[in-house]
């Protein structure tokens, strides 16, 4: 018997319900009220270990489901949750969902993220996601591109700032977590983000946990998580091609002009799969060019990516996944300032660069592989594994001397889940992490990262507790173990009586760290002049994260708000100092040095004011830090971190036609690293980027005019930010 | 009615940033801008320029450097920026704090590393300025005979 099911009130269900006879396998469509298929909605039963996501022509298929009355719950981005209650027996097990089209419904919490599955319940921190929509909207070709918009999160030359929490520390580290289905992938030997290892192709989802998340995930979860979800195999052929090709505007001004003919960027990107309801797979291809839109800025890249899927048994299935990546760009260093270029009389020309670094190019390669098992024992019981390795290979040629850098991180993890009764559940589980390094300005080191973990979440009457701690270990060449405890506990209480998008109020408080990378302790190089000099002895990272929130419901149905108070406070950040090295010679050295505070307001305001029409958001960001030195009563605030961060959003969608608008503005920095050795010029960010998409069947068009105002300005000293780039994609899915 | 409001505000929020977008950010300035605050002047170079010319650059000091450390961390700016050397006259600029500068000298550095000793200490008179630190630097710079003050305007040095 195949039955469709719309909303329904919300029913209580004992756990005794689960304890039903036989297990059978439900599946069926997830679709919208005009009978279009809803792709990658979580499907699951409320309480229990049993979930899955529907595939792209809305199809799901949840094993071990108990026969009997279940509790199902199903959620998709931009759709309102459905709860309801099925009552499944040996001979009817195919259920198709309809949902409603909600924009105020907050989207489904992802479950890589938080490593337990919530049905419609929210996590006591805030989280943001970058749906599939928001990607394809934005024509972007990376990930940095597409999370670059969420509210609290900036980007600077690169590197992730979610509340500030990293900074710019060209390049050496990282304060936030990136993974890649849950399989953490930060360098082994830098610690910092590859954000092309993937294409936006590959990707279907972005989920992104602000405040420490140590206790879940351990080193780098300082600041915060970024998981990529990358598609999921659906069953059939599918194939997909996305064609994109683009200009750079002129500088604004004729005495910056540093060529005769415009950049150009263009690229293509390619993938097929197979599936059915066993195994699957797919595989992906891509190349880049891009021109650059300053001068020694090309940039070659090329890409694969393979998946695999393959469910030997109901309950178990395998995930198998790679991907592998060359870049060759040329490194425009710095900008160039009087002198050091044909300056035409200027003080400085942001376009062109110091004719010293002449030639200098990276060279990197970088390629993952990854395992995971789930096996879904029982409805109360759950088991997950997982295997990877990521390697990073750079060579740095430069005038004066090239370097290279080989990385290596290999980790294990391990973990059960339980759910002993629907409103309780367990998550403890083990993780090893080895990472070595073979360079010539970082040395042969290795560092070995264990660590045990342990979380669980009760719900007592209406408010939902939270608690964990990861305890990690650290070894670096073998040496003796460093200890590291990161707990967190959280609440999260409705604020009113309905069932479906009440507001919520949430509070949680944490710890994070973050190790040093072995560049950190072991560099060994020359930087403006002077020598830099390693530092074994230089030891974790730690904060303690404080964030009280609240999501409202909806009001009149138009709009909801959702605000957080943050507080961090971090100790022993890594930052370089000057040391006087006897007799009389200055050098350069990575130490344990800062104490600081982060302390803010995160708000986003999301509106509907035409239903199924005009989406708009807004997020703003009020950021207050104070920096302290080891030993020094002075204060001043933290390096890179604008004050105010303001996001503005709006589409409007016509039938198959869609226009868009963001603007980003961030505030001055107030102080800089290095003031006084570089050039401390900067301006306010005021970024409009404007976007159409028109789509039809199989294909797709988009347009994206990103930084339309070609506004000039620079996130980090010496460094033109991205101009006007206009930017054409053609999408063919099939 | 509630819809008019989000719409009128919408297009009020796009034109607010439409608006604060319009200064353009960074714009292009000339060596002596009008705004500087600091100082800046032309160099003029005799003679020819050996090939073991690094840099020229142009850097002031509050006070008379007494010692080597002086000399690298009182300079202003901490890293000078470099002067063309390969003109006969040279135009330069330097932004700098406000106050009273008692040295703004010009440098020529030989290529390669900054290598400081005891030895480099500078002597108690006031030397030619590029003497001391920087080994084997030819006597071929220039420096101010008498304090600088700068307010809030350019001051220009030949």
């Amino acid at each position: 018997m195949h039955r469709t099911i719309a909303l329904f009130p919300a029913l209580a269900l004992s756990a005794a319900t689960l304890g039903a006879q036989g297990l059978v396998a439900l599946h069926g469509t997830v679709h919208d009220d005009q009978g279009a298929p809803i792709g990658h909605a979580q499907v699951g039963l409320r309480g229990t270990t049993l979930f899955t996501r529907s595939d792209a022509s809305g199809r799901y298929r949840l094993a071990q489901v108990p026969t009997g009355t279940v509790h199902v719950r199903v959620d998709a981005v931009g759709y309102a949750g459905l709860d309801t209650v099925v009552a499944i027996s040996a001979d009817s097990a195919s259920v198709d969902f309809q949902l409603r089209f909600s924009p105020l419904t907050l989207a489904p919490v992802s479950t890589v993220i938080e490593k337990l599955p919530h049905f419609g319940e929210r996590p006591a921190t805030s989280v943001a996601q970058v749906s599939e929509r928001d990607l394809d909207r934005r024509a972007v070709n990376t990930v940095d591109e597409a999370v670059d918009h969420v509210p609290g999160i900036q980007f600077v030359n690169g590197q992730i700032n979610i509340r500030g929490s990293t900074g710019y520390i060209q390049g050496l580290n990282s304060r936030v977590l990136l993974t890649v289905d849950g399989v953490p992938m930060n360098q082994g030997d830098r610690g910092g983000i590859d954000w092309d290892l993937l294409a936006v192709n590959e990707i279907e989802s972005v989920d992104i946990l602000k405040g420490a998340g140590s206790s879940l995930y351990g080193s780098a979860a300082l600041g915060g998580v970024v998981n990529v979800t990358t598609r999921d195999v659906p069953n059939g052929l599918h194939s997909r091609l996305r064609l994109t090709g683009g200009a750079y505007a002129d500088p604004p001004y004729a005495i910056w002009q540093f060529r005769s003919s415009p950049g150009l960027q263009g690229g293509a990107d390619l993938s097929a799969s197979y599936g059915n309801d066993v195994a699957g797979g797919s595989i992906a291809v891509g190349d880049r060019h891009s021109d650059g839109y300053r001068q020694q800025d090309s940039e070659d890249h090329f890409h694969m990516a393979g998946k695999t899927r393959w469910e030997p048994s109901q309950g178990v299935r395998v995930d198998i996944s790679g991907a592998w990546a060359v870049n060759r760009y040329d490194v425009p260093l710095s900008w160039c300032n009087r002198g050091k270029c044909d300056d035409r009389g200027q003080v400085f020309q942001p376009f062109m660069i110091d004719t010293t670094e002449r030639g200098a190019r990276t060279d990197s390669r970088k390629a993952y592989l990854a395992a995971q098992i789930r096996s879904t024992v029982s409805p109360g019981f759950a088991w997950q594994a997982r295997a990877s390795l990521l390697r990073t290979h750079f060579i740095d040629v430069r005038r004066s001397a090239n370097e290279y850098g080989i990385g290596d991180r290999f980790g294990t993890e391990a973990r059960i889940e339980s759910h002993p009764d629907t409103n309780r559940s367990v998550l403890v589980g083990g993780e090893v992490t080895f990472s070595r390094v073979s360079s010539d300005i970082f040395g042969s080191h290795t560092q070995a990262e264990l660590a045990a973990y342990g979380q669980s979440e009760q719900q007592i009457g209406s408010a939902r507790f939270s608690g964990g701690a990861r305890l990690d270990f650290l070894a670096v060449d073998g040496g003796s173990l460093t200890a590291v405890a990161s707990p967190r506990i959280g609440i999260t209480i409705p604020t009113d009586r309905r069932e479906q998008d009440g507001g919520i109020l949430r509070a949680s408080i944490g710890r994070g760290f973050r190790a040093p990378t072995m560049a950190e302790r072991f560099v060994h190089t020359f930087a403006l002049g002077f020598e830099v000099i390693p530092n074994p002895n230089l030891h974790p990272e730690t904060a303690w994260s404080f964030e009280i929130g609240h999501t409202t419901a909806p009001v009149l149905g138009t709009f909801r708000v959702d605000a957080a108070l943050f507080w961090t406070e971090a100790h022993d950040l890594i930052e370089p100092q000057a040391v006087l090295v006897p007799p009389d010679t200055i050098k350069i050295q990575l130490q344990n040095v800062v104490r600081a505070r982060l302390a803010g307001v995160d708000a986003t305001i999301i509106g509907a004011p035409i239903p199924n029409r005009l989406i708009t958001t807004l997020g703003y960001t009020y950021l207050s830090t104070r920096r302290r030195l080891a030993g020094d009563s002075t204060t001043g605030p933290l390096a890179f971190r604008p004050r105010h961060l303001l996001t503005l959003g709006a589409d409007y969608t016509v039938g198959s036609l869609d226009v868009g608008a963001d603007f980003r503005f961030a505030s001055r920095p107030e102080r800089i690293e290095l003031e006084g050795f570089v050039d401390p010029r900067r301006v306010p960010v005021k970024v409009l980027d404007l976007r159409a998409g028109w789509s039809r069947g199989p294909v797709a068009f988009r347009l994206l005019v990103a930084n339309a105002l070609n506004y000039i300005y620079n996130l980090v000293p010496e460094t033109l930010a991205p101009v006007r780039t206009v930017t054409l994609t053609v999408v063919w899915a099939h | 009615m509630l819809r008019a409001v989000f719409r009128v505000g919408a297009v009020a929020v796009l034109i607010a940033g439409w608006a604060t977008a319009c200064d353009g950010g960074l714009a292009p300035e000339p060596i002596c801008a009008r705004g500087l605050v600091g100082v800046c002047g032309t160099i003029h170079f005799r003679g020819s320029v050996p090939d073991s010319t690094d840099n020229v650059f142009v850097a002031a000091y509050l006070t008379f450097p007494q010692t080597c450390n002086d000399l690298i961390n009182n300079r202003r700016p901490v890293i000078p920026g470099s002067v063309p050397y390969t003109d006969s006259a040279a135009a330069y600029s330097m932004t700098l704090d406000p106050g009273t500068y008692h040295w703004v000298v010009a440098v020529w550095k030989k290529v390669g590393m900054l290598h400081l000793s005891p030895a480099d200490a500078i002597p108690p008179t006031r030397p030619s300025p590029v003497s001391s630190p920087y080994r084997q630097a030819p006597p071929r710079a220039t420096s101010t005979s008498s304090p600088i003050s700068i307010a809030s305007a350019r001051q220009r040095i030949s």
